[in-house]
């Protein structure tokens, strides 16, 4: 593996350098976060933060760890930046993603105006590229606090996997309910193949942690928590949680080789519109 | 226990009324599930009848020319309950003693999709049929504990279709155990519509129809001929070609051969319903009738006289040859033109030859004929209908524009004609106005004229 760097760029002018060995990993949790065009980019000293807002209704976070990346140079307090997340994505991904080949990847990122830069090695081709930044826009919070949760459900992704595929897309909402007797979390769509009710049960192998305090329902906008499919399909486990105000946090885990992990967390407000009678 | 719905206004809050059936499916499931997705072929909508005798699927295109019905018996499944005992056959009339039900058929593809997903993934399913209710539930058992619930709503469902068709009538059987007529179909172009069957002593022959193609120059033409001993039975005395819709017959056909079953056909002449069934199976049978194209007059019927011995084959292409070419391709293509211009004006019924039609009258064994669609043609003098059977009867019937006398009848009388048949078919059957004997113009001839033509260029 050879890191060429380039001889005009002097790094200690680069506010961010990040470096890591294997590009693919990168890709493809970005790739799950491609359904709005611009991702906020934050790198600070615990790590770098991807966040996509949807309509201010939905929020997807990547987080990378510091240990993560080979290289980690932070010269600010914290970087931030907008970028078109697209095209970032099309830029690490320009050697393909071949299962035995492990394409290095150097970024780097001058301030604020400066673009991102790009640069690719594998097999001794170096591709560089450049992709223009711009100010970061504010990052709602969509203040989920862990104490006001009213349920949470840690299961493996694979089972939910399968059924958002097949979700009646006719519907306009996805119901989540928790239920405690029996004890299951129950998903209900609504719309031209009739009511479909895909439960499960909080015995199932598939569910590792069933806590919740009281029965609840939410309903959720139907386009907006496919976002999701992308990520469960990469992920091997997720933690769904509903706090007070209905809004659904869903936390996956992606596994990483050496042990690490990639956490990527969806927040979705409640669809409140009830055209029923 | 209580009948649901005896009285309008008191919701049905009892128990399942006596026509509901539970039942459950286990191995069976992914049959189930292609039997569908063949049906799905045949219609849009899927016809659910649950009796305790079994439970009975059907589905009917919207031209009524093809129909298609699978009968599961109770030990289909690995539990049966319920189901009043409504007799198969009789008149259904009566909406309280009906126990059909409709549903969209994309409501039952995406339930039952993907037959070899099903296999895997789902451990039972459990439907909960009940005529008398709104919707219908499936639940499905998959892995992990997890249960997926269908309630799938029902159309409302207007009075039977009973077809009349009858096995025993027809006067061609072969019986294909290995798949000959599905891998020789698997010849013919992606847009082949219709193919021409043709029964000999010896052999059957499957031609790609041409009629109805726009530039037959351009067609590839294709013929596969198929021995007598590749057929577990043949029993063939009528030498006719028929014409069918590829579609229908292929969906039977692939069914059959997902489960390795043998089909049987059952034909006759042209004009008469083409029946494929599998009847090999104990648990349950299905049958699709497929209409197939009737003669035109004017048009001797393509018999292909077929010599005994060995001269068979080369006497069977002479005259396949010479019978296939339509006497009258010409007026076909140019009924395109007046067709629209005909269609809702009173015409006097312009045969294509006096002569012909003569010909038919007095001899009815060779050819069989059956005239246009009466609704389509509101006639200052009855129409005659030419059929096998003599006499020939003059009445204008409310039938609805049928290729053929199928025997699919709708057993409520004055209901309004359904929407005609695709434009193509229509072409290849509108009768009579042929352009060398009839000109547009001569509608007019002695109309009123209230409006001259007032462009200049037009003189």
């Amino acid at each position: 593996m050879v890191l060429v760097r380039n001889e005009a760029e002097d790094d200690a002018t680069q506010v961010l350098v990040l470096a890591m060995d294997n590009a693919k990993e990168f890709y493809n949790v970005l790739k799950t976060l491609t359904f709005r065009e611009h991702a906020e980019f934050e790198a600070s000293p615990s790590g770098v933060k991807v966040t996509v807002d949807d309509m201010k209704c939905l929020q997807a976070i990547a987080y990378l760890k510091r240990d993560l990346f080979s290289v980690f140079v932070l010269r600010e307090e914290t970087v931030t930046f907008r970028i078109p997340l697209g095209v970032l994505c099309e830029c690490v991904n320009l050697f393909g993603s071949s299962p035995n080949s492990s394409t290095a990847l150097r970024m780097t990122y001058g301030g604020l105006g400066e673009p991102l830069k790009v640069i690719m090695e594998e097999g001794g081709v170096v591709i560089r590229c450049s992709v223009r930044t711009q100010q970061s826009d504010e990052i709602l919070d969509f203040e989920f606090d862990p104490e006001n949760v009213v349920s949470k459900i840690i299961m493996k992704t694979e089972a939910l996997w399968d059924q958002f595929v097949d979700l009646d897309t006719s519907s306009n909402t996805l119901a989540f309910a928790v239920d405690i007797k029996p004890s299951r979390l129950r998903l209900s769509t609504d719309g031209e193949l009739g009511t479909i009710d895909i439960d499960f049960p909080a015995d199932s192998e598939i569910i590792e942690k069933f806590e919740t305090k009281e029965k609840h329902q939410n309903k959720y906008r139907l386009s907006l928590i496919r976002r999701v499919n992308k990520t469960l399909h990469l992920a091997q486990k997720v933690s769904i949680r509903t706090d007070t105000r209905g809004i659904l946090s869903m936390q996956f885990m992606v596994e990483q080789p050496d042990n690490q992990h990639i956490f990527i967390e969806f927040f979705c407000v409640p669809d409140t519109d009830d055209y029923d009678p | 226990m209580v009948e649901a719905g005896d009285d309008d206004f008191s919701p049905a809050i009892e128990g399942p009324s006596s026509k509901a059936i539970r039942c459950v499916l286990q191995g069976n499931l992914k049959v189930f599930a292609r039997a569908i997705m063949a049906l799905a072929k045949v219609g849009d909508e899927l016809l659910l009848e649950p009796t305790m005798h079994g439970l009975t699927l059907r589905a009917v295109n919207l031209s009524k020319s093809a129909y298609g019905c699978y009968l599961f018996s109770p030990s289909f499944f690995v539990e049966y309950e319920g189901g009043c005992g409504a007799d198969m056959n009789a008149s259904t009339a009566d909406a309280d003693e009906s126990a059909l039900c409709k549903i969209s058929m994309k409501c039952a593809m995406s339930v039952f999709k993907a037959p070899q997903f099903m296999e895997k993934a789902v451990r039972s399913c459990l439907l909960n049929i009940d005529p008398s209710s709104d919707t219908m539930s499936v639940e499905m058992s998959l892995k992990y504990g997890v249960v997926k619930s269908y309630n799938i709503p029902f159309m409302t469902c207007g009075p039977g279709l009973r077809p009349m068709f009858d096995k025993s009538l027809a006067q061609n059987c072969i019986i294909d155990d290995s798949k000959c007529v599905l891998s020789a179909l698997n010849n013919f172009g992606a847009s082949t519509e219709e193919v021409t069957i043709g029964g000999a002593a010896s052999e059957l022959l499957i031609r790609n129809h041409l009629e109805s193609e726009p530039d037959r120059s351009r067609v590839v033409k294709t013929e596969i001929t198929l021995s007598k001993q590749d057929f577990e039975r043949f029993a063939v005395s009528v030498f006719d070609d028929v014409t069918l819709c590829l579609k229908e017959f292929k969906a039977i056909l692939v069914f059959a051969d997902s489960l390795s079953m043998p089909v049987s056909f059952y034909f006759d002449s042209p004009g008469k319903p083409f029946m494929c069934s599998l009847e090999s199976d104990m648990t349950f049978t299905g049958d699709f009738v497929i209409a197939t194209l009737a003669d035109l007059p004017g048009r001797a019927s393509v018999q292909r006289r077929v010599a005994v011995g060995s001269n068979s084959q080369a006497s069977s292409a002479t005259s396949l040859a010479g019978g296939c070419d339509p006497l009258n391709s010409s007026a076909v293509e140019n009924d395109r033109a007046s067709s629209a211009v005909t269609r809702s004006i009173a015409v006097p019924r312009v045969l294509r030859s006096e002569q012909s039609i003569e010909t038919l009258l007095s001899d009815p064994q060779t050819v069989s004929t059956k005239t246009v669609p009466e609704t389509l043609l509101h006639s200052a003098h009855p129409p005659v209908r030419v059929e096998n059977d003599p006499p020939p009867a003059a009445q204008v019937d409310s039938l609805p524009p049928t290729e053929v006398d199928d025997g699919i009848s709708d057993t409520v009388a004055g209901t309004p004609p359904p929407s005609p048949p695709p434009n193509k078919r229509f072409r290849s059957f509108f009768l009579g106005l042929s352009q060398q004997t009839f000109h547009a113009s001569q509608i007019y001839r002695d109309a009123e004229v209230l409006a001259p033509d007032s462009d200049p260029e037009e003189t």
